[in-house]
């Protein structure tokens, strides 16, 4: 093996949202709060309130309309 | 099964390759994909690949436009695509996926919707479309970046285009029955690529070979050399 590496848990956590993200159904920020041990809300909370976003309960994505720029988007959040 | 050309294989070796991989892990293989270039695709390939348990073929084809393709340094040709996909079909791969890259040199608002009409009517069972990204190191690249025109720098679509590309692609695509699941990927119904499925809910995946990545657990990940 070439190369291993253990994550560290923001570096997952920065992983799994932006996957996550990338799936039109978008992420559970319930689960995945649950499935990292993290809350979101220091960390993204500021985002989750632009245009940029659609929610619909604790599930989150990315607006139809930012699909088509959708690599600066996650270049911004993960400013 | 992907990197590089696969499909160059001797059939005989993915048999042994799959066959390990089935005395190796326990459960069923859903899903074998195997990427594969339209140019490489015979009868006698493709029937040997559903005897060894391939059921999923995905192309690179990148664009129907001949002019875009030889632009892009592919070695296939618009007529490969439709000569490759009916042996397919014959052999019994009933899901086929094709790749389209938006802002190809010479790509245009034509050019794209004739690549979108023609995907249309071979109807895949899934597509892909990503957008043409530029590394710096390649050729194209550097040429674009010291502002040139040589390898078809001068021709490659501006990323409003490219953004306007896309757009395209989601409209055609979902009014020819493709369901949008990533925002690179359409899918017919419960026909999503289920692999990638795996990397974009990072969920544990194993990978082999030169380059195979592997992420094991939610904290680690590896490539081998």
């Amino acid at each position: 093996m070439e190369q291993h590496e253990k994550l560290t848990a923001d570096s997952a956590l920065e992983e799994g949202v932006v996957l996550g993200l990338r799936q039109l159904d978008g992420i559970d920020v319930g689960r995945i709060e649950r499935q990292y041990g993290v809350t979101l809300a220091g960390k993204f909370n500021p985002w989750l309130w632009l245009d940029w976003w659609k929610r619909d309960g604790s599930m989150v994505r990315l607006a139809p309309e930012r699909l088509s720029v959708s690599n600066e988007v996650f270049v911004e959040l993960m400013r | 099964m992907a990197g590089g050309t696969p499909s160059l294989l001797d059939p005989a070796h993915l048999q042994n390759i799959l066959d390990t991989i089935r005395a190796t892990f326990v459960g069923e293989l859903a899903e074998v994909t195997l990427e594969a270039d339209p140019e490489t695709i015979s009868g006698v390939k493709a029937a040997a690949w559903v005897r060894a348990g391939i059921n999923r073929v995905s192309f690179g084809l990148q664009s129907f436009v001949d002019k875009e393709l030889v632009a892009a340094g592919r070695m296939h040709r618009r007529a490969d695509i439709y000569r490759a996909v009916p042996i397919l079909r014959e052999a019994g791969i009933r899901n086929i996926s094709f790749d389209l890259i938006a802002g190809l040199p010479h790509q245009t608002k034509e050019s794209w919707r004739q690549s979108l009409n023609e995907l249309a009517v071979l109807a895949p069972e899934h597509v892909s479309v990503y957008l043409l990204e530029i590394d710096e190191g390649s050729r194209l690249g550097k040429e674009l970046l010291q502002g040139g025109a040589k390898y078809s720098a001068g021709a490659v679509p501006s990323e409003d285009e490219m953004a306007e590309f896309y757009e395209m692609a989601q409209e055609a695509l979902g009014a020819a029955g493709y369901h949008h699941y990533e925002i690179s990927n359409w899918a017919k119904p419960a026909l999503e690529s289920r692999h990638n499925l795996k990397y974009w809910r990072r969920e544990p995946y194993l990978g082999f070979g030169a380059g195979g990545a592997f992420v094991f657990g939610y904290g680690a990940v590896g490539q081998c050399a």
